[in-house]
């Protein structure tokens, strides 16, 4: 875990160098590090998790439904695709009746799987009654939740990674082709795409563990939401546009208005900005995700792939977005953690 | 009596009139007998040569007859005979007051000296004979011989037109012959022979002897040839002759434009919203300058592009002159490849290029998200300073 380290390590600097200037200011500021204990607090919920029942049933789920999918899916892409420069990414993307895409699998999976990890990792530790006994430790609070955060993410780095392998290894074993280096680079960006996914989701479990201390409504609250951006979201929103964009029918372009701010309410979900990404990242040839006139197309040549930086370019608002939404829906969480009282 | 004497006179002059005329139609003619006649009794022949002379057997006032014939005095290596409606006839029957038409046919061997030579052509009938004596004066063998005149020996036309020449061949000799054809035409230039106004393509074309025939010489230039004058010279090649005309093509230059991307690269790379400079090279390939050359592009709508120069007064012959394209894409481009066609134009001539743009988007907006995550940190970082417990 370099990454994490480094990463704490920068943080390490920053508030050390900020309670060395303040520590005249006020007598209340703490000693040492915020994220003394960190690494100890991720390891332990990290063990936790891997090892809890909840998870291997979970994934259990996860890896037959990915498997199932992508098996149906080679049988398909082999009866029909002759040649194809991007076969590996369409093992994801193309679904295969009567089983969705691997893609859309997950994008209902994964936030499962989060919701479970975050659920109630706060309000459990109250509900045992070992919330103080860790906090009597040298730690702060601030490194437990970063811990329990850190740990459920890499827990779902972890299976992704895994299924990801797997799915390839499937793939390279039916198809007897091996992936090229640019397939490789975009599964890994795809990866990346699905743990900020999962670190939203992750991140809005946590809030909810946190606000409410009983874990059963933060897990009804969570599922609520889920439901909501999962099935609801998309029909709520030509409502939410017929009010803000009424749409002139003598006016193409108050249509064309009206199916901007549409998309831009779709994607305040993050499954919307989830779908858009792996769209963008797993099929190549995508070139634009929103609507496209035809003057914008005149002259273009349709059907050839972007190169991976173009792809990646096309799809940065959304990864930051995602990326945005979990840090921002961490920090209330933080917030609201530490205004807490734990002495309960 | 006078007037009567007169009358008489007038009336004996009719009726003598009216007899004379009786006469010339009815009255069997004054001679009487068998001729044998022929044109020209006395010509010139070449040895190694035939010759077929007409003759004509008159029999006047006899009855008809059998006639006999015989040639004297033809030497033995002649060869000599006596045809009648195309067949060797010995003998001819003739008629009362009629003819027989009959040829004598002789071959005269090329070993044969010159000199004259007399010989007999004896028509033998029963009641009357007749001697035709002919005179040769044999001379020596004819050269073979043949001749080629041009109609028109010189054309002008452009690098990709046909030129087609009518030469008229003559086989000037005593002998048929098999005249093989051929042209010595420059590198990347091609000749084919044809018959008149014939379509089929010819090596070799049959004489027979004092034949003449028409022959089309086309010759295609090789497209890339230089203005100027080109001879060509036309073999005529018989078993015994030969003959040889000289045909010129008189070329005009044409100029021939060729656009392409410098090292020949058609695609580049451009960002939305900025002007890319693609370099072009114009080539004039022709074979003359070319001049008031424009260069234009069709170009989606809402790009912009122009080139730099605009306009080429002259392009000599292999110059060549860098274009620079001013490429900008409209700055809400979708990523992609664009097909843009560029074109160069002028004096009748345009030559088009297809070239490749691929619309990147620049990484300005990549930068502002990271922005957005970096605030989202900032506050991370915020909070936990103002919340941070003891």
């Amino acid at each position: 875990m370099p990454r994490e380290s480094s990463a704490t390590a920068a943080l390490d600097a920053a508030t050390v160098g900020r309670s060395a200037v303040s520590v005249d200011k006020s007598a209340t500021r703490r000693e040492g590090s915020a994220f003394a204990g960190l690494g100890a607090v991720t390891m332990k919920e990290l063990a936790d998790n891997l090892a809890s029942a909840r998870m291997r049933l979970l994934e259990l789920l996860v890896f037959v439904a990915g498997i199932g999918a992508v098996y149906a899916t080679i049988s398909g892409v082999k009866a029909t695709i002759s040649q194809d420069p991007f076969v590996f990414l369409r093992l994801f993307t193309t679904s295969h009746d009567p089983l969705p895409s691997f893609v859309s699998f997950l994008g209902f999976l994964i936030p499962i799987v989060a919701i479970a990890l975050g659920f109630d990792s706060i309000s459990s530790e109250f509900n045992r009654r070992t919330m103080s006994r860790v906090l009597a430790q040298p730690i702060y609070r601030d490194a437990l939740l970063f811990g329990k955060f850190l740990a459920g993410l890499i827990t779902l780095a972890v299976m992704l990674v895994a299924l990801w392998l797997l799915l390839t290894g499937l793939g390279i074993l039916l198809l007897g082709l091996p992936p090229s280096g640019e397939e490789v680079l975009r599964g890994l960006v795809f990866l990346g795409a699905a743990i900020a996914y999962g670190g939203v989701w992750l991140a809005l479990a946590m809030l909810l563990s946190v606000a409410f201390r009983s874990a059963a409504t933060a897990a009804l609250a969570c599922l609520a939401i889920w439901l909501l951006f999962a099935f609801f979201w998309q029909m709520l929103a030509p409502f939410v546009t017929l009010w803000i964009a009424p749409v002139n029918p003598f006016d193409p372009y108050s249509q064309l208005h009206a199916i901007n701010v549409g998309m831009a309410i779709d994607r305040l979900s993050p499954n919307r900005l989830f779908a858009e990404s792996t769209l963008a990242i797993l099929d190549p040839s995508t070139k634009a995700l929103g609507p496209v006139l035809s003057s914008d197309i005149e002259g273009m040549i349709t059907g050839s792939p972007l190169p991976l930086g173009q792809s990646m370019l096309l799809i940065w608002p959304q990864l930051t977005g995602l990326l945005a939404a979990m840090v921002a829906l961490f920090t209330v969480a933080y917030v609201s953690f530490q205004r807490q009282e734990v002495r309960a | 009596m006078l007037w009567r004497t007169a009358g008489l006179a007038t009336a004996l002059f009719f009726s003598a009139t009216v007899s004379a005329l009786a006469v010339d139609s009815n009255a069997p003619p004054p001679i009487k007998g068998l001729w044998l006649a022929t044109d020209f009794p006395s010509l010139t022949l070449h040895a190694g040569g035939d010759a077929t002379l007409p003759l004509t057997l008159y029999s006047y006032g006899l009855a008809p007859q059998r006639t006999n014939l015989s040639i004297e005095g033809v030497p033995a290596d002649w060869k000599s005979e006596i045809d009648g409606a195309g067949k060797p006839v010995k003998a001819a029957f003739v008629d009362y007051d009629g003819k027989a038409n009959l040829s004598l046919k002789l071959t005269i061997p090329a070993s044969t000296k010159p000199g004259a030579y007399n010989i007999t052509i004896k028509a033998a009938g029963e009641d009357a004979n007749s001697d035709l004596p002919i005179a040769i004066d044999l001379q020596a063998p004819l050269a073979a011989k043949l001749t080629a005149t041009p109609q028109l020996p010189t054309l002008k036309g452009s690098p990709h037109s046909s030129f087609d020449f009518k030469v008229s061949v003559k086989n000037d000799s005593p002998d048929d012959m098999l005249v093989n054809l051929t042209a010595g035409t420059p590198p990347g230039f091609e000749a084919t022979f044809k018959e008149g106004y014939g379509s089929q393509e010819l090596t070799s074309l049959p004489f027979k002897a004092g034949e003449s025939k028409d022959v089309t010489v086309s010759i295609k230039p090789s497209p890339d040839a230089k203005a100027g004058q080109y001879p060509v010279p036309v073999d005529f090649v018989g078993d015994k002759a030969k003959t040889e005309t000289k045909l010129t093509l008189d070329i005009a230059g044409q100029p021939e434009l060729s656009l392409t991307g410098q090292n020949d690269l058609l695609s580049g790379a451009a960002y939305a919203g900025d002007q890319t400079n693609f370099p072009l090279v114009l080539r004039n390939t022709g074979s003359a300058p070319a001049r008031n050359i424009a260069v234009s592009a069709s170009e989606p709508s809402g790009w912009k592009i122009s080139f730099e120069p605009k306009e080429i007064a002259e392009l000599p012959v292999n110059g060549e002159r860098k274009i620079t394209a001013q490429v900008t894409p409209p700055a809400k481009a979708i990523d992609g490849d664009y097909m843009i066609s560029m074109t160069a134009s002028g004096g009748g001539l345009s030559q088009s290029v297809n070239y490749r743009v691929t619309v990147l988007t620049s990484t300005m907006w990549g930068v502002a998200g990271i922005g957005v995550i970096g605030v989202a940190l900032l506050v991370l970082v915020g909070a936990v300073r103002r919340f941070g417990r003891r």
